[in-house]
């Protein structure tokens, strides 16, 4: 079956200089809360390895979503190009911006789009200064976005913040309302607010959830499942997370999920497909 | 020497159903509270002998701004440019916007600037839903106003809102911050908050400040006429605020005032031209 996998962070680069691989010890004990062991492919840093587990997990594309962070470090949107262009039937692009000036970030956004990034990348909480998900300063991006029918990617779950106001729903909530047309995924799937996110995807069409990692074994994983086979199965999107969980072993642990084919189907790949524009 | 009335509500049409004309006795009152006597023109509502007052008082021009529908009532752009076009070379238009829907009002600004409306006026307080004026939801409006170099009147002092913190700076000032090409003009000129919109506009080159009728003999006079006649020279706006002012008693008052020559044709004049975009 095919996957599409709405998170991975490849071995290579800029990410090799992230927590998630400089700091293994770390990693590794997160990835063991989830219930996993490490991939060997994050632990031997190898690119090679984790296009082999890909493969063996049924992955056939890996969505990699930059970062423009103070606290977490950041990724280049140009790396991402470089690893997408690598391995162009592998990986797509997910651009970050800086959102500290409107004017800069819109034309992040566009030389992004331009450069053929699918979605634009917005972690409000970890920036060099953070900020909620409805700061009044995101909006005019935001505004943009909706526009031009360009997804955003708003991280708004885990540690997104400094504490755990960063990732209120109500934020999320106006957000989604304030622009209806415009497509927003959640990554973290807004957890630990797993009743409060699942209220606010009941009611905004437009949000889509994506608990990658937070799924594995979590509290709240019985209720994200749940909607994942009912309400929310047009709007819920696969991810591993990639190192934080093994991109094989996850596939493989998500499958045996209660979730019937047909959703299953396009929880695995044809919603981020759609949402995308990836051809599968 | 040439003059431009910054403010001036003609007696016509829809203005006729607003409080200032509806309810004259309480016009009239305000009017006396300030030390001048009622106009003719407001008492007769005649659009002829405010021409005539304008005339008499040496304005060469008016500049008249309507009022999308909330507690202040309603006046539309049509009718404001319908009376503007009545008066040729007499009056400028400035465009009021309903500020509840973003797309429908991103619009409204396009077609009232197309149409010749010299400038764009919110009056966030006084919406339906009384909007503060850093709500984010106009981020975007302020965005669209800044990238097209439109210039903005803001309704922020006297009876913006439904209480005082409507016309508290600090949303005033926050917006400046975030759209520093983005010139704003104060319309009561951040009355009663002398002193911070003072220190707002020491700060902050973008903005401009029209007292109006809460210039006359109000608490903090001084302030402003020191402000007007040092730092503010460029940025102070002459205006009656007509029909609460007479639009002849207010010059004759004004006329008085310790301002030097050379700021006073700016405040009277050069200040409003330049800030409309009337130079080109």
């Amino acid at each position: 079956m095919t996957i599409i996998d709405f998170r991975v962070r490849p071995p290579v680069g800029g990410f090799l200089k992230m927590a998630v691989y400089a700091e293994a010890p770390r990693r590794n004990r997160i990835t063991r809360i989830h219930g996993f062991e490490p991939a060997a492919s994050a632990e031997a840093q190898s690119m090679p390895m984790l296009l082999d587990e890909m493969d063996r997990g049924g992955v056939t594309m890996g969505v990699i979503i930059g970062r423009n962070s103070g606290r977490l470090g950041s990724i280049d949107n140009q790396e991402i190009l470089d690893i997408v262009r690598a391995h162009p039937k592998r990986f797509v692009g997910v651009a970050s911006i800086d959102p500290a000036d409107r004017r800069a970030a819109v034309a992040q956004v566009t030389t992004a789009m331009a450069n053929g990034f699918r979605a634009v990348n917005i972690e409000p909480g970890s920036y060099a200064v953070p900020m909620q998900v409805d700061d009044r300063r995101l909006y005019p991006i935001y505004a943009h976005c909706e526009d031009r029918q360009i997804p955003v990617v708003i991280m708004a779950g885990g540690s997104a913040g400094p504490d755990l106001s960063y990732t209120a729903p109500k934020h999320l909530d106006r957000v989604a309302a304030d622009f209806p047309d415009l497509r927003i995924v959640v990554s973290h799937g807004g957890w630990p607010w797993v009743h409060q996110v699942l209220h606010i995807a009941f009611r905004r069409p437009n949000v889509y959830l994506s608990p990658d990692q937070y799924l594995a074994n979590m509290p709240g994983m019985d209720d994200y499942v749940k909607a994942a086979d009912g309400f929310l199965a047009d709007r819920f999107l696969y991810a591993s997370s990639y190192p934080f969980t093994p991109v094989r072993d996850y596939a493989d642990w998500f499958r045996k999920l209660p979730i019937r084919p047909e959703s299953m189907e396009k929880i695995l790949y044809r919603n981020a497909a759609a949402l995308l524009r990836i051809n599968v | 020497m040439s003059v431009i009335d910054f403010r001036i509500r003609p007696p016509y049409k829809g203005f006729l159903d607003a409080v200032m004309y509806s309810q004259p006795e309480r016009r009239d009152r305000f009017t006396r509270q300030l030390g001048l006597v009622p106009s003719r023109a407001a008492t007769e509502k005649s659009c002829e002998l405010l021409l005539k007052e304008m005339d008499e008082a040496g304005i060469d021009v008016g500049v008249v701004v309507g009022r999308s529908p909330g507690f202040l009532g309603s006046v539309p752009n049509e009718t404001v440019m319908e009376f503007v076009k009545a008066y040729p070379g007499r009056f400028h238009a400035i465009a009021s916007i309903e500020l509840g829907d973003r797309r429908r009002a991103t619009k409204e600004i396009d077609d009232a600037m197309a149409a010749g409306f010299k400038a764009i006026n919110f009056e966030p307080g006084a919406q339906v839903v009384p909007l503060a004026i850093d709500d984010r939801k106009l981020y975007p409006l302020y965005a669209h106003c800044e990238d097209r170099n439109i210039p903005m009147m803001i309704l922020a002092g006297g009876n913006a809102g439904p209480d005082l913190a409507t016309t508290t700076p600090i949303a005033l000032d926050r917006v400046l911050a975030d759209f520093p090409q983005l010139k704003i003009v104060a319309a009561h000129g951040g009355w009663p908050w002398v002193h911070q919109v003072l220190h707002i506009a020491f700060r902050h080159p973008n903005l401009y400040l029209s007292p109006d009728m809460y210039l006359v003999e109000m608490p903090g006079m001084a302030d402003y006429l020191k402000a007007a006649d040092g730092f503010l020279a460029e940025r102070f706006i002459y205006a009656s605020s007509f029909p609460l002012c007479p639009v002849k008693g207010y010059f004759d008052w004004f006329e008085k005032l310790p301002i030097r020559p050379e700021n006073r044709e700016r405040i009277l004049w050069k200040n409003a031209h330049e800030f409309l975009g009337l130079s080109a």
